[in-house]
């Protein structure tokens, strides 16, 4: 167990010291302003799986999904012998067909791992 | 829809993913789309038969948006960063109520004082995050030493 592992309550007591006054609801939204600010630096690493679909190209990461992705960094596949192989990154990121195989946000159900 | 086993004996050679906008795209040379463009050796979307899934078959990483607080005690109220970024949101939130305090304050003094105040914990802030961030959170940590070649 960690010395300190603050939650919002413990957050806010410490504002109302240095700022006497402020409601509960002004200081969760600067909480979530400064969670989207410390999101632009890579401290936050996680995984998350979906299932492979025939004929699908493309998977969504957009906001509407049950994962917030900044930056991707490593992509795996499922291999016969039931591990995970790192597959490389495309440098040109497109390939000779365009397909028009939609990526909606319905079509892809992510799980955080 | 059926579920069916991955056939990849090594995706490494096969896979390719890229980026474009907010989706991942997936692609592989292996199976037969049937089309000149999509036939074997050449990349097209993964080929396992119409309404077929491999289930948990792409697994991502990535740097992730720490998940929204919503309510200020019980459930919703964790903050989802490691602890040792802790004292640095709690920085950036006094710093940001300071600020504002500072705007309404109606005797300059005061608002000075209080602006001094706000720069100070955004000065904390920055320090924590964009310049220790990394840093504070990677479990390598720890004093480095330096080992001298033996010259004998």
């Amino acid at each position: 167990m960690a010395a300190i592992e603050f939650n919002a309550k413990e957050i806010y007591s410490r504002v109302l010291q240095a700022v006497p006054g402020v409601s509960e609801n002004y200081v969760i939204n600067l909480i979530n302003e400064a969670l989207i600010d410390m999101g632009r630096y890579p401290n936050q690493i996680e995984n998350a799986k979906t299932d492979l679909k025939h004929n699908q190209l493309w998977y969504a990461l957009d906001d509407g999904e049950d994962i917030t992705v900044n930056k991707v960094f490593r992509c795996t596949i499922l291999n016969s012998s039931g591990e995970y192989i790192d597959i490389p990154r495309l440098s040109q990121g497109r390939i000779k067909q365009f397909y028009n195989e939609s990526s909606t946000s319905s079509n892809t159900a992510w799980t955080e791992i | 829809m059926a579920a069916v086993s991955s056939s990849y004996k090594d995706p490494n050679n096969s896979f390719v993913w890229w980026i474009e906008g907010d989706r991942i795209a997936i692609a592989t040379s292996e199976g037969n789309g049937s089309t000149s463009e999509t036939n074997q050796g050449k990349f097209k979307p993964v080929q396992i038969g119409s309404g077929n899934t491999i289930t948990a078959g792409l697994v991502i990483s990535y740097y992730a948006e720490p998940a929204k607080v919503t309510s200020i005690q019980g459930t919703g109220s964790t903050i989802d960063i490691d602890n040792s970024l802790q004292p640095g949101l709690i920085d950036y939130v006094k710093a940001k109520a300071l600020m504002d305090a500072a705007a309404s304050a109606t005797e300059p003094t005061l608002a000075q004082i209080k602006m001094a105040s706000a720069q100070q914990c955004m000065a904390n802030y920055k320090e924590c995050v964009r310049r220790y961030g990394m840093k504070k959170t990677d479990k390598v940590g720890g004093t480095r030493q330096v080992v001298p070649s033996d010259l004998r």
